[in-house]
This record gives C-alpha cells, structure tokens and sequence, in this order.
C-alpha cells in the first residue's frame, strides 16, 4: 500500500524548494539594489491639493516637503529653495542658477523618510510684483568622499504668481 | 556643524560596513534639527547630544568588526537553516506523514473474512 503518494510527495518537495529559494534570495539580496532618493511638494497641510497660485511679496508661504531615501546607508541630504522662472528651471544634471533663499537640512535612514512643513519666503525688493515665479526645491546630497554637497538630479517647482503686498 | 559631518561620516563608514546605525542616525537626526533651529539653547542642547553619540560611535566602532560578523553569522546561518528545509522534507515527512498516519488508525482492527 502507499501511503504517500508519490505524486502528492514531489509536488511538496518541489513547493519546499521554491520557498526555500525564495527566501534564501531574500536574506541575500542587496539593502537597495535600485538606489535612489526622491522629492516631493505637498500643500500647507501636508496633502497632494491645495497649493496657493497667488502670493504676497514678503509672504512666508507654507508648504510640506517629502524626501525618501533608498541608497542603502544614512544619507544627509539639502533642499535649497530658490526663485526663479520658466527659463531658469532646474535640469536632471544642474541646478538653477538662481540664488538659494533658504536651506533645509535632513538625515534618513536607508528606507526613511520625512515630511515637513516649511515657510518659503517671498522676498521682497527684487521686482517680482505681477510676474509669475517659480518656487524651486532643490534637493542636494552630501558626499563624504568629496566632504561637499552635490545636486541629486532631483527638484520640485511651483508656479505662483506674486501680487502687492496688503497694506496693513 | 562640522563635528556633526564629522560623526556623520564615521556613522555612515560604520553603516557601509554592515553595523546597525538606526538609533545612532535617530540622534544625529534630532541633533541636525536642533543646529538648523538655531538658537543658542538649542545648539548648546545639540553640542551635547552630539558628545553621547560621538562616545556610542567610538563604541560602535572598537566592536564593528565583532558586530560585522555576528551580522554575517546571522544572515549566512538563516540561509544554511533555508536550503535545510528541502532536505528535510524530503527525509521527515514520509516519517512524520506515516506517524501520524498509523496514530490515526490504531485504534483500527483488522478482521479476516467477510462482513
């Protein structure tokens, strides 16, 4: 008599070797075998939505930005924000040219990430009244090897346009 | 800011080298918080956080190589116990299937004959 079928048997050895090699990938396989940081604008609540099309000059304007680390190891990262326009965006290898208003700085781990709310100044006294500017998040790395920051490539941009400061 | 890059460095050597950093990056992140705010309380609050994790760094580092291989130990005998289960089902589980088999049926009685 069989008791256990020898059918019934491979299959389960089979499934057994499947998992078993699944799992052995997964303990073996590199922390971020794709590594990469990212960068997001969220509006003053911290949500993909309402985010402001007119501001004042001399106006904070408050925001949330995310970053996400994948590059496998703790990594400091810099968002510089700065003002510009369509013709000073930004590109995958190079920052704007404009000049950076203000600095954020942050620390994740492998795998963490962060959003937080900021207040990005409107400056005043540059002419900006009735033209439509580009709020720029850069977001740069710091490399211990050159012991400087460097631009990741990534960046986030909103168009707003500036109006007159109410009299108060 | 300097002494933070400084440790920032030597956590980050310690993370490539396979050490866990995560309360380590949690404290140099609270410290980094304090520097941006700025104010003379918060950096005087920062200096000295970064003096405990300057100390728990020179720790981590003296026993990196211990922690290395204690890691690898770890990781290397969770994949030896993975490609065991193969092995093992393919010796136990007939003994263990008829085992029970038997336990189920040994209350049975076998009688010659017709019913």
């Amino acid at each position: 008599m069989d008791v256990l079928d020898d059918e019934v048997f491979a299959v389960l050895i089979a499934l057994t070797i499947i998992a078993s090699v699944v799992g052995i990938t997964q303990v073996l396989r590199p922390e971020a075998t794709e590594a990469f940081v990212a960068i997001g604008l969220l509006d003053s609540e911290c949500r993909v939505g309402e985010y402001p099309k007119e501001v004042f000059e001399g106006e904070y304007v408050k925001l949330c930005i995310f970053l996400y680390n994948h590059l496998g190891r703790p990594q400091l990262m810099r968002v510089d924000y700065k003002l510009g326009s369509r013709d000073t965006l930004p590109t995958n290898t190079s920052g704007s040219p404009e000049e950076v208003i203000t600095s954020f700085k942050f620390l994740l781990s492998h795998g963490g990430n962060v959003t937080k709310p900021i207040s990005a100044l409107i400056p005043t006294g540059r002419g900006l009244v009735g033209k439509e500017v580009a709020m720029i998040f850069e977001l740069w790395l710091y490399d211990e090897d050159l012991d400087g920051w460097v631009y990741s490539g990534r960046w986030v941009h909103l168009y707003v346009n500036v109006r007159e400061a109410p009299i108060p | 800011m300097s002494y933070f890059l400084t440790l920032y460095e030597d956590v980050v050597g310690l993370s490539k080298l396979g050490a866990d950093v995560s309360d380590l990056v949690n404290d140099l992140s609270v410290a980094l918080e304090l520097i941006n705010d700025g104010s003379p309380e918060s950096l005087s609050r920062a200096q000295s956080l970064l003096k405990g994790i300057e100390l728990r760094v020179e720790s981590l580092k003296s026993r990196a190589s211990y922690e290395v291989i204690y890691v690898n130990l770890i990781k290397y005998l969770t994949v030896a116990i993975l490609a065991s289960i193969p092995i093992a089902t393919y010796y136990l589980l007939p003994r263990v299937y008829l085992g029970i088999w038997f336990r189920i049926r040994r209350r049975w009685v076998v009688r010659y004959g017709r019913t």
